[in-house]
């Protein structure tokens, strides 16, 4: 079984597609590995996604797709935005134990790279379209 | 977000759900309320089911904003996917944690 929902990729959109993991979470048989993943993508990724892969001249929409299959959960998010495969970002420096001086950037993605067992990106340069699946098993 | 003072600590129990959108309902007052004490304040997490960056940045702000004034900001009461969270990004090396409300009023008092 699949849930699907597009949206507009501006902020209000963000609430909006945090209430459909609700819905995701209330049919999908998911862990709470993987519902936590599910929000960490759509708080990490989509906000990004509203942040720098569109500018206000080009706002288009953003797709999300999960599905869950022998416990596999997929999610696959889709945008015609800014190319931008977050497998290519570097890990944030994490070693700074002091507070005052400590870089906060990256951390996003670092989560999603971590919760996740695999990312995969793809750029269709005719279409225009981005997407990029997350897998994550039981 | 309900605060709410225990001798000289005050207590902020932070709400359920500390995404983008959580983050934005909360982050004014919290900045306002923690700078205004001036003193040592305690995040009790313990009804907090999601966080992720700008959870994280936000508190991070807040303890760089009390630690000049003298004070600090300290957590409690984790459930494992946050402490997971923490550990992953140590930011556990950043903030003293403690198991639960109790424990963190007590060590602010030793």
């Amino acid at each position: 079984m699949q849930q699907s929902i597009e949206v507009l990729a501006d902020w209000d959109s963000i609430a909006t597609l945090m209430a459909f993991t609700d819905s995701v979470e209330s049919c999908l048989p998911l862990t709470a590995d993987q519902s936590y993943l599910l929000r960490l993508v759509i708080e990490e990724i989509a906000t990004n996604v509203v942040k720098y892969g569109y500018t206000d001249a080009n706002r288009d929409v953003i797709q999300l797709a999960c599905s869950c299959e022998d416990g596999t959960l997929r999610i696959h998010i889709r945008d015609r935005g800014e190319s931008f495969d977050p497998r290519d970002h570097p890990d944030p420096d994490l070693s700074d134990a002091d507070a005052a001086s400590r870089n906060v950037g990256g951390l996003g993605l670092f989560f999603v790279r971590e919760f996740a067992d695999d990312l995969s990106y793809h750029h269709d340069a005719s279409s225009g379209w981005n997407e990029l699946t997350v897998i994550k098993g039981r | 977000m309900n605060v709410e003072h225990i001798d000289d600590v005050m207590v902020i129990e932070l709400p359920a759900r500390l995404d983008a959108v959580g983050v934005a309902a909360i982050e004014k007052n919290l900045a306002e309320t923690v700078t205004a004490h001036k003193g040592k304040v305690l995040a009790d997490m313990s009804q907090v089911h999601f966080v992720a960056s700008l959870a994280l940045r936000m508190l991070l702000t807040n303890l760089k904003a009390v630690q000049p004034l003298g004070g600090d900001l300290r957590l409690s009461g984790m459930q494992p996917q946050i402490a997971e969270i923490f550990r992953k990004s140590r930011f556990d090396t950043l903030f003293k944690i403690y198991p639960d409300r109790e424990s963190a009023l007590v060590a602010y008092q030793s």
